[in-house]
């Protein structure tokens, strides 16, 4: 009889216990939820694609000698060296050299460079063009690379930011990237969306703090709405050497004779040898993967230790290109 | 015609309850509240002609809102012995974002690695009660908030801005003398010059109520 009083009748409002149990239930609930979708593999949390497919094609230019012009040391042996990176990493490769004493091998002229970028096969997915040798820079401060044949007198002989900007056009592949180890090759970097902190010509100008860009809010913003209509993401990803007032450099034979490359080339091929931990040396999130941002930082950390007075830069957008899938 | 006098009607019927609210308050107080989050944060990105990439990282945000609080009439509240208040919380939101690169996509890409911090105007609307289901008071908010970020994309010297909204659903546990634990799940929308990331996490931190 006392078990029947205490007992409450269904369906009334139930007790505090009761409420309990069903708010717990209801966390439990949401809780599964969240591990259910976290760890189910679902298309809401994509993993890392097994194979980075497509083709890859690239054309790699090296210049040591120059017809009308000085001549560099170790151009040939960056552009070698980029080019069995490259190949190693299962690439396709155009090599293209200019060297000294070896007339046939004055290869790297303008029209040769136009041709081979207007050659590139239809189906590449992934394009990479590498340039070693003279870069120049106008008195308008347009940037330019200088193939094997350019002439001091007319710059009409050299390539221009714009002018291979529109060969670079006629490529079809999906995901293209230029490196260029030359003087004044920040020139044809474009910082898209985005404000480079470090300047052009780092020699005289000071490099911004994050605080002294927090306070340019509104440059970056009008930088960000601009930018929404010449769709830097999908633009060529650019990196070079330097500035677009600076000159990059290569170690003289008898200064240092081990390095035989052009200092950023020299740091940029090392971030993909293997460091200790059986990693590559700029594979800096261990996936196995070597990025376009993490060799090109890894150069740029190492060029900034060594204080040869130039920097690398980056274009903007939010994309990064592999170079290396090691995995 | 039909349907604009049906929208009209809703819209009248709407104000009026809140009114009629209002009027049948039997408090209202305005208070500041101090919010400090910090969790894990999740990124979809994309552009127009590229796929969608996933992020992963961390977050960790401050809130400073004026709670006006609205002491809902005893009659209004179904549960017997609890009380329940309405709260109109305007403030400033501010937060940092971390996230790593995206996953790798089948074509040899990624999104970019960056960090935000991110400042702007904040409200929310929530409900305050007490003596449901467990005896500590518990809010429940719905904020949004809209949201100017100077960002970096990680690894470069490229610093970029956007302007991005928030859309944050918190629950607050009150502990003692103003403290209460706090959960909250943001969705942030954020328009980045070609492409688009939409944001989410789940912080959890501690608010203070005066």
């Amino acid at each position: 009889m006392r078990s029947e009083q205490k007992k409450e009748p269904r369906g009334e409002n139930p007790g505090p216990g009761h409420r309990r149990m069903f708010l717990r239930a209801i966390a439990l609930f949401v809780c599964a939820a969240i591990f259910a979708l976290a760890f189910s593999g679902c298309e809401f949390f994509p993993t890392n694609a097994s194979t980075l497919g497509g083709n890859k094609y690239a054309v790699v230019v090296g210049i040591n000698d120059y017809i009308n012009g000085s001549d560099l040391n170790y151009c040939v042996a960056d552009a070698e060296s980029m080019e069995k990176m490259l190949e190693d990493a299962g690439w396709t490769v155009n090599l293209i050299t200019a060297e000294p004493d070896e007339a046939i091998k004055k290869n790297a002229t303008k029209s040769a460079i136009e041709t081979a970028l207007k050659s590139v096969p239809a189906d590449t997915t992934t394009f990479l063009f590498y340039y070693s040798g003279h870069g120049s820079i106008d008195y308008s401060d347009d940037a330019y690379i200088m193939p094997s044949d350019a002439t001091t007198s007319s710059y009409s002989s050299l390539i221009s930011a714009t002018e291979f900007s529109g060969w670079l056009d006629s490529v079809t592949a999906t995901n293209k990237s230029v490196i260029l180890d030359s003087c004044y090759s920040g020139g044809f970097v474009d910082a898209g969306d985005s404000v480079d902190a470090v300047p052009g010509d780092s020699a005289f100008m000071q490099t911004s703090t994050a605080a002294d860009m927090f306070f340019r809010f509104g440059e970056l913003l009008a930088q960000n709405a601009a930018a929404s209509s010449t769709n830097p993401s999908t633009a060529p990803l650019v990196i070079s050497a330097a500035g677009w007032a600076e000159e990059s450099a290569e170690p003289l034979p008898t200064d240092n004779p081990n390095v035989g490359h052009g200092f950023f080339t020299y740091y940029f091929l090392d971030a993909a040898a293997a460091g200790t931990n059986g990693h590559m040396k700029g594979d800096s999130d261990g996936d196995g993967v070597l990025s376009c941002i993490e060799a090109y930082d890894y150069a740029k950390n190492a060029l900034e230790q060594a204080n040869y007075g130039y920097l690398p830069h980056i274009t903007g957008g939010l994309r990064d290109f592999a170079l290396i899938d090691n995995r | 015609m039909e349907e604009h006098r049906g929208k009209m009607k809703n819209t009248k019927f709407v104000i009026l309850m809140l009114f009629l609210g209002i009027l049948g308050a039997k408090k209202a107080a305005a208070l500041p509240a101090f919010n400090f989050y910090a969790g894990f944060a999740n990124a979809w990105t994309s552009t127009s002609t590229t796929d969608v990439g996933y992020h992963v990282g961390w977050n960790a945000s401050a809130d400073v809102n004026w709670n006006i609080r609205v002491l809902l009439p005893h009659s209004a509240s179904r549960i017997r012995s609890s009380t329940a208040s309405i709260l109109i919380s305007p403030g400033f939101r501010g937060q940092f974002l971390d996230l790593a690169a995206s996953n790798w996509l089948a074509d040899g890409s990624r999104y970019r690695a960056w960090s935000a911090f991110g400042l702007g105007p904040e409200i929310g609307v929530g409900l305050n009660i007490s003596h449901f289901g467990i005896s500590r008071g518990q809010t429940f908010l719905l904020s949004t908030a809209l949201l100017g970020n100077v960002a970096h994309y990680t690894q470069t010297s490229l610093y970029n801005a956007y302007m991005s909204w928030l859309i944050k659903a918190s629950w607050d546990l009150e502990l003692k003398h103003g403290w209460a634990v706090s959960t909250s799940f943001p969705v942030e929308f954020a328009y980045r010059a070609d492409g688009r990331s939409i944001v989410s996490g789940l912080g959890i931190g501690v608010k203070y109520a005066f």
